[in-house]
């Protein structure tokens, strides 16, 4: 039935058929250009606007003022579902006010899209420990680590990294406490950082390592009392490991 | 020497050859249908986008971010009062939703929208919704995108046949383009538009839905209409919560109807020089509800994208959706210019997300949140108001991308569809239309008059009767004639039909000098207790319907009127005629040898 449809009755000629063709390619080629011309200028506009509601939030944020910083979170998040700070920002905000669920609806679509965004998946993280997902949190703390950071990712790994260490320590899970010290130890440069590390190598139940951390810090400062008193610590703690039988 | 005469002589020749090609084009029906459907599916996608776009734009103005709260009176007020006057005066076909104008442009006249309409429609749209009118922007488009095939295809020569048929081709493409939906316009575009699902415009609705589409997503993205979280089916329990839904669904679909076409009413009955001032009403309604709950103002998809994701209190959404019912009503019924289209979404959002909400809270551990309920609410409103229930459920598939989805959603669909059928005979836009003075044929009746329309036993009215005239001198009249049933007409009017023996009886009686209109007044209102309307035909009918008709109401006469003016008559058909048609009195005759 498709060879009932149009067939010109012969009512005009070629040149006019023609023209009212080349007419009709010009109305949409100008309708097309206006569509760009608003289309652009509603993008401008939109994302201005999402910016200043942003902003707004962090502020509201700032002042623990959480239900309003989501709603204009949220409202910064509906101008630009694909923006990675407005989104996490939110999740963020709504995980302060005990909405993990809510903050986890948030972000798992930008998950799909924006799978190796290390903020995203630390966000996430965060949501799981919320959750008491422990494992899926360390999963999603991976992610960041190895995930892709704007700006100082190096100092940002580490920052993240020290956050899992800390949630491994917390669960007391000695073995992969001590994989994520390995990695640390070879990248740590500052004393401050190095002094953590000690702690954690301790707590990992590697006090030997600890006692290698101190003495690399005693190296270069002899009377830095955190690392004698760590290092203390230390080798009392070896001395006792020395001491318990070891299994038959 | 020779390089400016060969560089001359190629451009003529590709002159040449473009020429014959667009003179093969014009000669080869498949090719030209194929150009213009994907022709007009671009430029249909183009205006709706800049229509969607110039909307926004200009709703940004009048509301700015942090206006004060009287603009949200003030504006509804003068854009309805600016619009109300240009459609009474400039305007006259561009108001009401646009998908009723559609299928008379379709039906009655010959696929012809004219120019003046679509750009009335443009205008005056957009400055109601920008406003702040509580009505969508669905139906205006489509009668957009219809008016463009129609102009395009006129202008282009087509023949009148033609040009009707790719009236939808121009529908389908703005739905597609204003809803996202491209498979949803589409079945719209078959369903609603055409009323056959089998209509033989499939592939260039198809195509030019799909170029629509691709216009849309080139110029704003593959951005979503709704942005709705991934829907699961948490127990089987909920199938019963869904069709429940159905239920408040359907009786709220006929609630939103039965209210939108008794506003309606009134308004019709008001003075004609009040035409241009009415939308004010409306303008009004929603200002004052605007004023205190902002979320009335426009067609709310920011509230339907709240709802959505469960973000809203369940007085909330009960209060929602009955101010919206209200104020689109109003609004529609006082004649603004906009559609129902997506206030219908609006309200069936609302009615799901309310019944998701009891439902969470009396079995939480059994259903989802009320996000889901308000999705599948959409679709439910959608299949009792516009009855469309196919068109509703791929268009909820196409917002939601999710197959899971389809199940509940047939459920609450069928479930409204029915009580929405029961308890309000004619879908929405089909009784617009009757209210209107326009009867649209549906998609049932189509199927069957391809076999022998009424047309081919009509024949002019004789001796039409008075209405001022006494019932004795009818009688008089009309006595020694064989026919049975006489026409009344006032000034070209048609009023309705009288029976020779209504008039006898009415002598007998002793009521000879009763007016004939007073006789056809007494007597409709009898068959109007029977049947609900006055017996009549319309030309394209199937024959057997006349039968039918006739059998019904004891009439052996019956009138023919226009479909777009029930009171203009055609002429009569008689029993014998219609008998004569099928060969029935050709066959006796021959019995009788």
């Amino acid at each position: 039935m498709e060879s009932e449809l149009p067939r010109v009755n012969g009512s005009i000629g070629p040149h006019t058929f023609l023209l009212t063709l080349t007419a009709v390619v010009g109305v949409l080629v100008a309708f097309l250009s206006l569509d760009f011309v608003l289309a652009r200028i509603e993008r401008t506009e939109t994302s201005a606007h999402a910016e200043s509601l942003f902003e707004e939030g962090t502020r509201l944020l700032a002042g623990n003022h959480t239900e309003d910083a989501i709603d204009r979170f949220g409202s910064a998040h509906a101008m630009a579902r694909d923006s990675v700070r407005y989104t996490v920002a939110l999740a963020s905000a709504l995980l302060a006010d005990r909405r993990a669920a809510a903050a986890e609806e948030a972000l798992t679509p930008l998950l799909l899209s924006h799978g190796s965004a290390a903020p995203v998946n630390l966000a996430m993280a965060r949501v799981m420990i919320a959750e008491r997902r422990p494992q899926d949190a360390i999963s999603y703390y991976h992610r960041a680590i190895y995930g892709e950071w704007a700006g100082d990712a190096a100092k940002r790994r580490d920052s993240v990294r020290f956050e899992l260490i800390e949630l491994l320590a917390r669960r007391a899970d000695s073995s992969a406490l001590l994989s994520e010290l390995l990695s640390v130890d070879a990248t740590a440069a500052s004393r401050e950082t190095r002094l953590r590390l000690g702690k954690l190598f301790l707590r990992a139940g590697s006090p030997q390592r600890s006692i290698d951390v101190y003495r690399a810090i005693l190296h270069t400062r002899p009377h830095d009392m955190e690392a004698l008193v760590g290092l203390q610590e230390s080798e009392i703690a070896l001395s006792k490991a020395r001491l318990r039988p070891s299994a038959p | 020497m020779q390089v400016a005469p060969t560089i001359l002589g190629g451009r003529v020749r590709l002159i040449e050859r473009f020429a014959h090609l667009i003179e093969d084009l014009r000669k080869q029906e498949d090719r030209l249908s194929l150009v213009l459907s994907v022709l007009i599916g671009a430029l249909v996608g183009a205006v709706v986008v800049a229509f969607i776009l110039l909307t926004g734009r200009l709703a940004s103005h009048i509301y700015p971010a942090g206006g004060a709260g009287w603009r949200r009176i003030l504006a509804p007020i003068v854009g309805s009062l600016v619009t109300g006057y240009l459609l009474y005066r400039v305007f006259p076909d561009a108001r009401g939703s646009g998908i009723p104008q559609t299928r008379a442009a379709i039906f009655i006249h010959d696929g012809r929208i004219s120019l003046r309409t679509i750009i009335g429609k443009f205008v005056c749209c957009s400055t109601s919704l920008a406003s702040g009118i509580a009505l969508g922007r669905e139906g205006p488009s489509v009668h957009i995108g219809s008016g463009i095939a129609s102009v395009v295809a006129t202008r282009l020569g087509l023949s009148k046949a033609q040009v009707r048929w790719l009236v939808p081709v121009g529908g389908a493409a703005a739905l597609s383009a204003a809803f996202n939906t491209p498979i949803a316009a589409v079945l719209f575009s078959l369903e609603e538009i055409m009323g056959d699902l089998h209509a033989p415009i499939l592939g260039s609705v198809v195509l030019s839905s799909t170029t629509a589409w691709m216009v849309l997503h080139l110029v704003l993205g593959d951005e979503p209409l709704f942005h709705v979280a991934p829907y699961h089916l948490v127990n089987p329990v909920e199938f019963i919560v869904y069709a429940a839904l159905g239920v408040v669904g359907g009786l709220g679909s006929v609630g939103f109807v039965k209210l939108l076409l008794a506003l309606r009413q009134r308004f019709m009955r008001m003075p004609k020089s009040t035409v241009w001032i009415q939308p004010v009403v409306g303008g009004v309604t929603v200002g004052l509800l605007g004023y205190y709950v902002p979320a009335m103002l426009g067609v709310g998809y920011d509230q339907v994208d709240k709802v959505l994701s469960g973000d809203l209190a369940l007085r909330v959404v009960l209060m929602f959706g009955l101010l919206k019912i209200v104020a689109t009503s109003v609004c529609y019924a006082s004649g603004n210019a906009g559609g129902i289209f997506g206030p219908s979404m609006f309200i069936g959002a609302m009615m799901g997300a309310a019944v998701g909400q009891v439902a969470h809270q009396l079995l939480p551990g059994s259903t989802a949140g009320p996000g889901a309920y308000a999705l599948v609410g959409m679709g439910t409103a959608f299949a009792g108001i516009i009855r469309t229930p196919l068109t509703s459920v791929i268009m909820i598939f196409e917002v939601t991308r999710d197959y899971t989805i389809i199940v509940p959603l047939m459920i609450s669909n069928m479930v409204a569809f029915w009580i929405s059928q029961r308890l309000q005979r004619a879908p929405i836009y089909e009784a617009l239309a009757h209210q209107d003075g326009i009867h649209l044929p549906t998609g049932h009746y189509r199927a069957a008059s391809r076999a022998l329309p009424v047309s081919t036993a009509l024949r002019d009215a004789p001796g039409i009767l008075a209405p001022e005239m006494l019932v004795q001198q009818a009688l008089t009249r009309v006595e020694t004639s064989e026919l049975r049933s006489w026409a009344v007409s006032d000034a070209g009017e048609f009023l309705g039909m009288l029976r020779t023996s209504d008039l006898a009886e009415a002598v007998a009686d002793g009521d000879g000098s009763m007016s004939v209109r007073e006789l056809l007044d007494e007597s409709r209102r009898a068959a109007m207790k029977r049947t609900g309307e006055f017996a009549h035909l319309h030309p394209d009918q199937p024959l057997g319907q006349a039968l039918a008709r006739m059998g019904e109401t004891q009439h052996n006469v019956l009138p023919v009127v226009s479909r777009a003016n029930v009171h203009k008559l055609l002429g009569i058909v008689t029993l014998p005629d219609v008998l004569r048609a099928y060969g029935v009195e050709e066959q006796e005759g021959r019995d009788g040898e």
